[in-house]
């Protein structure tokens, strides 16, 4: 109603305003940039107290101390500066419209679909170093749809994308409305009529098959579907069902028999709301042929299932709240669990998310970083959970996530040590590209105080 | 992981000799020493270094480098990375939730329906478990729970709508959680969701019993969308105060307070001490609040029961009288208990005939008018023109804050601002007024943050411009707890250009000089109380946080 409109509006607004103020417009990558004199924090290894990195082409071509800058690049001097890989947010639904579809299961919708490129929470991760996002459908489903992942510069979701995301959403908590019952029965009845797909349409195919040959259908239905199953084809099969068999591999699999590979498989981002809802999803994952590809969202007090979650030894993402607060129902005593330790201490691979938006500084990927520390977790292990781990959970570890030869040149300039709370964000490349510029920030400038708010001549 | 805890235990090297154990039992004429030890210092006055800190019967009884332990000392070890400072001061606290009266309103606009719910109040036990009221309420369809729910019928509206930022999670997840784990409540946006989520529990109950706004007219359903999304868009700042008249200078929040509140130890976790327990500001001059010590010995917690009066200006009693206009009774039609002023222009004059009223009353004029203040208000206002009771003025915009340096001209008392989201604007006018300023929260997100939406343009640096023009100012958290707590807002003013010593200032010595306790509070020195927090690292980085806090020289907190 009116509030929504004038959300709306100010969101229109807002966009206008990135276009015309900071430099996020993409350009075609300069071809060479140099980032020389700073302190480089390449995750993947120690520090280099001072060097050079050298972008050719959108990719990070050298690292090091004695790099020679050549003639032609464009060289930035960040002299006591630090750069540090751009910071990968591992699983959000925001730069969608909207977080869920209303019905429970839909393999086949796909976050690129939704993605709002003018929406501000893009130029907010600029703002912030977080340079990969990982888009998908919320919690609130059974089978949620793809994910996409993006980087926050574009005009449209081709020009942001960085890959084609390799997960689907499934959820074990209940949907909104629903309850934990109702949630695996739907679940469970999304992969059956899977199997009863399949094998129906092999048994048209085996039949369309016999009719192209001018013969009578010459076995019994279970026989022709087995059959049946060598004549699918990967444009046989609709959006819905193939998500589906992705999911499982990507075989089709009909009466208990293998069938032909007809696509790449999927993986799975499953949301766990509590600690229940954790066995249940390794089983699960199990049952259906994704265990291999698991990603755990852990929400709620899923960090009480750690031997589930140890013994499983598949990746998580926790919770944007860091800090569980459990209070005793008898002694109404506050009990408070810092939950990355937990999981750090199980040895688990896990991607940290930046907090709600609203709050103050958990969401900066760096902060969160910063409180790993604070409890006891390693200067690496914190600055790995924000870049390289989140990196290679969703399946880009390959180009993105550390400062390395080859990588794609996703870097954040931060004006100190990334994990003090003093410094900021001056520059980020995204693909070499300069993507922003705190100089520009204009509506960073707003926050700030500038002459003409003050009422007198000047400071004293 | 972090419960408080009363002994010395854990990693905590706690040297118990047998003198001390033989003293542990002897009467308690043999006074019990602890050392703390530290490996670094922190002083507001920018200093660090290695120190021995001996405190007796709850006092710093000497503290310097060279100080000797004597012997059967208890001595608390504060090596390595480890700093102290003095505990830190919250100057403009507010308390949430064991209040009864706060805990029945959910809205700060629901005036009618509040008042009504007070009464109520009044029989709950004070200090009652939260689960107590939530009991109560929900099992009790009272009309004060129809009301409630009336009120909060948009609020449905904002949970289902899909772009409302959850984080993705279902409210309805959040909210079972809760119930799960016996949560009931919480600070800050934790709370807020909770109360949210709450809010539709009760209204599916009401819902069920034909009592709730569900189909009623859509022009009215809009209006309580508008206003009501402005009050949800925020984690609500409850309110509670008295509504018996605009003027209450003569109650204090001492009388309901829940010294055994859990928010108590939520603000211990944070390394906040001491706090003043801010009065509720619907009122044009509201309550006095109360200085109290955040844990310690129950006879031993309050500092002052009675302190600063805290008045208002512009929003929060001008808004909160205007919305007295609730469903179902939209319009002009005030009741009994429509509140006066409406505007700012009312809130002054209220403010001003108060006063007035005061002087009148001194020389044995008789009062008129229908804004005449409660008798018992009429010496603590005058006691203000004598300054003889502190006054506080929370104003947020800029002219409202020039408003309350024209009543203090007028009146020639002197004043404490507090919040001042906008006081970058009006810097010269508060140095030569010479104004101290309680500043803050700060908050990221610039927009309908606090109160009624007013305090929407602030500046991150508001903190470093207060102290290039060297004008006193203590920080505060407010309602924010934990790690939102007030260091972190020592953080975030540091972030954007306050040197440490200064943050560190605005913190403990500032806060407690404002409130005339810098003998006793906010510096580590022979004489004052031993309220001191140990941090892992310097304090106010994002990797730290106390590790063991002392109030009276008791471990009251180890982490």
């Amino acid at each position: 109603m009116r509030v929504e409109r004038i959300l709306t509006v100010r969101r229109g607004f807002g966009a206008l305003l990135v276009a015309a103020c900071c430099s996020m417009v993409v350009a075609a990558p300069p071809s060479k940039v140099a980032l020389t004199n700073v302190r480089i924090v390449p995750v993947s290894g120690p520090p280099i107290a001072q060097g050079t990195v050298l972008i050719e082409g959108g990719k990070i071509v050298a690292v090091g101390e004695d790099v020679k800058v050549p003639y032609d690049a464009r060289e930035f001097d960040l002299s006591g500066k630090v750069v540090m890989p751009g910071m990968v947010v591992a699983h959000t639904w925001r730069g969608m419209d909207i977080p869920n579809e209303s019905r429970p299961v839909v393999p086949q919708l796909d976050a690129a679909d939704a993605i709002d490129p003018s929406q501000l929470y893009f130029e907010e991760c600029l703002r912030l170093g977080h340079t990969v996002v990982h888009v998908m459908p919320a919690n609130n489903t059974v089978v949620g749809g793809l994910g996409q992942v993006v980087r926050p510069i574009g005009l449209s979701v081709a020009e942001m994308t960085i890959d084609d995301g390799g997960f689907m959403k499934l959820s074990m908590a209940p949907r909104r409305g629903s309850d934990r019952m109702l949630q695996m029965a739907t679940l469970r009845e999304a992969f059956a009529e899977l199997q009863d797909y399949v094998a129906r349409l092999a048994e048209t195919k085996y039949e369309e098959k016999l009719a192209k040959e001018e013969r009578e259908i010459d076995v019994l239905p279970v026989e022709a579907r087995k059959r049946g199953r060598k004549e699918l084809k990967a444009d046989h099969i609709d959006d819905e069902h193939r998500n589906l068999i992705r999911l499982k591999g990507g075989q089709v699999t009909v009466e208990g028999e293998s069938g032909p590979t007809l696509f790449s498989p999927l993986g799975a981002f499953v949301y766990c709301g509590s600690a229940m809802d954790v066995p249940r999803a390794i089983a699960f994952a199990k049952a259906h042929g994704f265990f291999d590809r698991l990603v755990l969202v852990l929400g709620g007090d899923s960090h009480k299932a750690i031997k589930a979650l140890k013994k499983a030894a598949r990746p998580v993402v926790l919770p944007e709240n860091l800090v569980y607060r459990d209070v005793d129902p008898f002694t109404n005593k506050i009990e408070e669990t810092f939950v990355p330790k937990v999981i750090a201490d199980a040895g688990l691979q896990f991607a940290l998310l930046p907090g709600p938006s609203a709050s103050l500084p958990e969401r900066m990927l760096t902060y969160q970083a910063a409180r790993c520390m604070r409890y006891g977790i390693s200067r690496t292990d914190a600055l790995r959970a924000i870049t390289q781990m989140p990196a290679e959970i969703i399946g880009v570890g390959e180009r993105l996530g550390s400062i390395e030869v080859g990588k794609d040149a996703h870097l954040v300039v931060f004006s100190g040590d990334p994990l003090e709370f003093t410094s900021v964000v001056e520059r980020v490349f995204i693909d070499g590209i300069p993507a922003y510029d705190r100089s520009e920030d204009i509506r960073l400038k707003r926050l700030l105080t500038t002459k003409s708010d003050e009422s007198a001549d000047d400071e004293q | 992981m972090m419960s408080p805890r009363s002994t010395l235990s854990g990693n905590w090297t706690a040297v118990v000799t047998g003198l001390a154990l033989l003293s542990a039992l002897a009467p308690a004429s043999v006074a019990e020493v602890i050392a703390v030890r530290a490996a670094k210092l922190l002083g507001a006055d920018g200093t660090g270094g290695a120190a021995v800190i001996l405190i007796e019967d709850g006092k710093i009884v000497s503290i310097g480098p060279d100080v000797q332990v004597p012997d059967g000392a208890t001595v608390i070890e504060a090596d390595g990375q480890r700093v102290v400072t003095a505990g830190l001061v919250d100057a403009n606290c507010t308390l949430n939730f064991e209040i009864p009266q706060l805990a029945v309103r959910w809205s700060p606009y629901a005036t009618k329906h509040d008042h009504e719910a007070c009464e109520h109040a009044d029989r709950v036990v004070v200090g009652a478990a939260p689960d107590l009221w939530r009991e109560r309420y929900l099992t009790d369809a009272s009309p004060i729970v129809s009301n409630t729910v009336r009120d909060r019928e948009s609020a449905m509206a904002s949970m289902y709508d899909p772009s409302f930022e959850n984080g993705g999670d279902s409210l309805w997840d959040r909210h079972d959680q809760a119930h799960r784990h016996g949560v009931s409540g919480g600070q800050g946006a934790d709370g807020f969701w909770w109360r949210l989520a709450e809010a539709v529990h009760i209204h599916a109950e009401a819902h069920a019993e034909g009592e709730c706004l569900c189909g009623r007219p859509p022009a009215m359903l809009q209006q309580a969308t508008a206003r009501e999304s402005f009050a949800l868009g925020v984690p609500t700042r409850q309110t509670w105060t008295e509504h018996a008249a605009e003027i209450v200078a003569h109650l204090g929040v001492i009388d309901s307070l829940n010294l055994l509140s859990s928010d108590f130890d939520r603000l211990v976790r944070s390394g906040v001490t001491t706090v003043f327990v801010a009065p509720d500001t619907a009122s044009v001059i509201g309550m006095r609040g109360a200085i109290v010590k955040t844990a310690g010995k129950l006879d031993q917690r309050v500092v002052r029961e009675h302190d600063a009066v805290l008045a208002a200006m512009g929003g929060d009693p001008s808004y909160r009288g205007r919305s007295n206009r609730l469903p179902p009774f939209y319009g002009p039609a005030p009741s009994v208990f429509t509140r006066r002023p409406t505007t700012r222009m009312g809130v002054d004059f209220v403010f001003r005939k108060a006063f007035y009223d005061a002087v009148r009353d001194g020389r044995g004029l008789p009062l008129s008018g229908a804004d005449v203040p409660p008798t018992a208000a009429l010496p603590v206002l005058r006691a203000i023109l004598k300054h003889e009771v502190p006054l506080r003025i929370q104003a947020r915009l800029s002219h409202d804050i020039l408003s309350a340096l024209r009543l203090s001209r007028e009146f020639e008392f002197p004043f404490t601002l507090t919040e001042a989201t906008e006081a970058y604007a009006v810097l010269p006018q508060l140095k030569a007024a010479d104004v101290p300023v309680i500043y803050g929260p700060i908050f990221m997100t610039p927009r309908g943050w606090r109160g009624v939406g007013e305090a929407d343009d602030p500046r991150l640096d508001t903190p470093r411009r207060l102290h290039a023009r060297q004008i006193p100012f203590a920080l505060t958290a407010s309602d924010l707890r934990d790690e939102e707590g007030l260091a972190r807002q020592a953080l975030f003013a540091v972030r954007y250009g306050l040197p440490r010593s200064a943050a560190l200032r605005a913190v403990t010595e500032t806060p407690a000089q404002m409130m005339g306790l810098a003998d006793r509070l906010g510096r580590l020195t022979t004489g004052t109380d031993a309220d001191l927090v140990i941090w892992n690292d310097d304090p106010f980085s994002a990797t730290s946080r106390p590790v063991l806090v002392l109030i009276d020289g008791q471990v009251v907190y180890e982490g």
